[in-house]
């Protein structure tokens, strides 16, 4: 399961286009396609490169205002966890 | 001869009985060889299918592609030159290269040519087309059949050729469509096609002048059928419009040349055209019930769905 204090990205093998601030996701690992809803889009773009999950919880939340902290990290653990399960993204081990 | 198909021109020494003959120049050849097909270099192979006995492979060589057949031979394809040349076994049967020809191989050239294709149905309602997507059994050529009983124009069967656009067009295709026993028995087939052979399924061919749409038609929908039980409470049909992601998601999956056979990078540079016709054509879930005594109905409510808006009358002036 992903934690905040994780950090994840996307993984390398996919393909993926915007359209009307959603977006599609071709996995060649799997061949599998996904649609992504706005807010998942948004995550989405944000762990292209390697993101510390409550880096990306505070970016959020700095976007959509209208959204308490307990909830938002709620939700955003839920998209990522789902996203791994689809191997969508993978969680990265930092050096550091 | 020379044949009019998917908007552009097919010159080929097999004749194609179901399609308008037409002149000018070709922007595809086909020739029948007799000798065995070339050894290709370094070949890939991106995809294999079998559906029921049929299996077929899909390689990409320096030249182009090779599409083979167990039961019809090997099919070159030069896209640079738009020439398909068929190597054929004996005995293969002439309606199957045909087939080919029109479905798969044709869908290869026309995609590696910008253009995005569907497996379906199309007909032009009103001033647009809709096209109809969906797995095999799910009444995609059912409802064209009926809504060209209906009055509409007939655009194709099996492969919707979509030219992203703007503006999203089809072209006419294959004037034939391919039938189930019930939906011949249950819709005037006999009234709008020439000739009708019956198969495993029924070959309707000789579409009657003036039913066959003649132009490009702007693509006004694209239907993906789920079919539902029949209720007295139920309404003849009803839609249900598919956000941009899952449309470009749906769209991808009733692709006529699946993933399989062409290969993910194929598929991945087919997903930004997805993504364009999705972006640019509503993309609705339609769900019919499989019932004969609500066709005429289902016909009768997406025809009025597609019909062309009148704008308001304003006084002095007449409506346009």
């Amino acid at each position: 399961m992903v934690q905040l204090d994780s950090t994840v990205r996307a993984t390398p093998d996919h393909v993926s286009a915007e359209v009307e601030g959603e977006t599609v996701i071709l996995s060649l690992t799997t061949g599998e396609y996904y649609g992504l809803n706005t807010v998942a889009a948004h995550i989405w773009r944000l762990i292209q490169e390697p993101r510390r999950v409550s880096d990306v919880r505070d970016e959020l939340l700095d976007y959509y205002t209208d959204i308490d902290e307990a909830t938002c990290t709620s939700e955003l653990l839920h998209v990522l966890d789902d996203m791994l399960r689809m191997k969508l993204v993978e969680e990265v081990r930092r050096e550091d | 001869m020379q044949y009019a198909v998917y908007g552009g021109t097919l010159r080929s020494e097999l004749p194609f009985p179901e399609l308008p003959t037409t002149t000018g120049s070709s922007n595809w050849l086909l020739e029948v060889r007799r000798d065995a097909p070339p050894v290709t270099n370094q070949a890939v192979q991106l995809g294999h299918r079998r559906v029921g006995v049929e299996e077929y492979t899909l390689l990409r060589h320096q030249a182009g592609y090779r599409l083979t057949y167990q039961h019809a031979g090997t099919f070159d394809i030069t896209p640079a030159t738009g020439t398909i040349r068929w190597h054929p076994i004996a005995d293969a049967p002439p309606e199957l290269a045909r087939a080919i020809v029109l479905g798969p191989a044709l869908a290869l050239l026309l995609e590696l040519d910008g253009r995005f294709c569907l497996h379906g149905s199309c007909v032009v309602a009103g001033a647009e087309a809709i096209a109809f997507v969906g797995p095999k059994h799910f009444g995609k050529s059912t409802l064209s059949l009926a809504l060209t009983a209906a009055g509409c124009r007939f655009v194709s069967d099996d492969t919707v050729a979509i030219e992203p656009g703007p503006p999203t067009r089809v072209h006419p295709a294959v004037p034939s469509m391919r039938l189930w026993n019930d939906t011949v028995e249950n819709l005037p087939a006999g009234a709008l096609f020439g000739s009708i052979e019956r198969g495993i399924k029924v070959t309707a061919s000789g579409l009657a002048p003036g039913v066959l749409a003649d132009r490009p038609a702007r693509l006004g929908a694209i239907y993906e059928i789920v079919p539902v039980l029949d209720g007295a409470d139920r309404a003849p049909v009803e839609r249900r419009r598919l956000g941009a992601a899952a449309a470009a998601v749906a769209l991808s999956h009733h692709r006529k040349l699946p993933d399989d056979l062409v290969g993910l990078e194929h598929a991945a540079a087919q997903l930004r055209r997805a993504v364009s016709v999705a972006a640019s054509v509503p993309v609705w879930q339609l769900m019919v019930p499989r019932s004969w005594a609500r066709i005429d109905d289902v016909v009768e409510t997406l025809i009025a769905w597609h019909q062309p808006v009148r704008s308001p009358a304003t006084p002095g002036q007449p409506a346009q």
